[in-house]
């Protein structure tokens, strides 16, 4: 971690990795909340779709009938928020079948992207 | 008759598989939460077992999904494996009263 950093938010740099699929347990949930969070305060703010996170990327979703926030509507806010850095890996939409057709936002870039990604972040926050 | 309830998703998690390896013929499996996954039919992965999941359907094995936990998820039920019927909470619960007993696999 770069330790000249300032307290500034919006001299950070912040990469957002969201791992886990969009219902059955908090992290999608707070993970989206953390990053209109950091877009909100001015952070620089990127997002990264992969494994099991690509799921969040699916609609329509109606999660009226689990008692849950719908997770896709509140994604669709992460623009308003700044936050127009949004990723997602390719390899585990491929493991999954499904295509750039099925997910409603974000562009698919390939491993040595992700890994330049990781690689040049100030902060990562994984959810 | 047994039901067996799957809550983790076949992509990242063997539960599916290790139900799928102990399920009998004249068993239930349900699929709830993030166990929906394992029913979409367009998964090629072998995570996903689809290919014994027809064998056992042809068997005799009953495998249902919950409604709310793929619509939930932007699941349409056209994508899902034949084999797999929909039910809702009341379905869920008349599983249950037919069952002797619940294997819960998370």
């Amino acid at each position: 971690m770069d330790k000249q950093a300032t307290d500034k938010p919006e001299d950070k740099d912040i990469l957002l990795v969201f791992r886990h699929s969009p219902y059955g347990n908090a992290l999608a949930r707070e993970g989206l909340e953390a990053a209109l969070a950091c877009g909100a305060m001015g952070a620089k703010t990127s997002v990264l779709y992969i494994n099991e996170g690509v799921w969040q990327l699916l609609e329509p979703q109606d999660s009226r009938a689990i008692d849950c926030k719908n997770q896709a509507a509140m994604a669709s806010a992460l623009p308003l928020y700044d936050v127009d850095a949004i990723w997602v890996d390719e390899d585990s939409l491929k493991q999954r079948c499904l295509t750039s057709a099925d997910i409603n936002a974000g562009k698919i870039i390939g491993t040595a992207h992700v890994q330049k990604l990781l690689a040049t972040s100030k902060s990562i926050l994984s959810f | 008759m047994l039901l067996h309830t799957v809550n983790k998703s076949a992509f990242d998690n063997s539960a599916l598989g290790d139900c799928l390896a102990v399920v009998s013929a004249d068993d239930a499996v349900l699929l709830i939460e993030n166990g929906v996954y394992g029913a979409l039919s367009h998964s090629q992965s072998e995570l996903a077992h689809i290919e014994n999941i027809k064998q056992l359907n042809a068997n005799g094995t009953r495998f249902y999904v919950l409604q709310a936990d793929c619509e939930a998820r932007g699941l349409d039920s056209t994508a899902l494996l034949a084999a797999f019927k929909t039910t809702d909470d009341a379905g869920f619960v008349a599983l249950a009263a037919e069952a002797s007993a619940i294997q819960s696999w998370y």
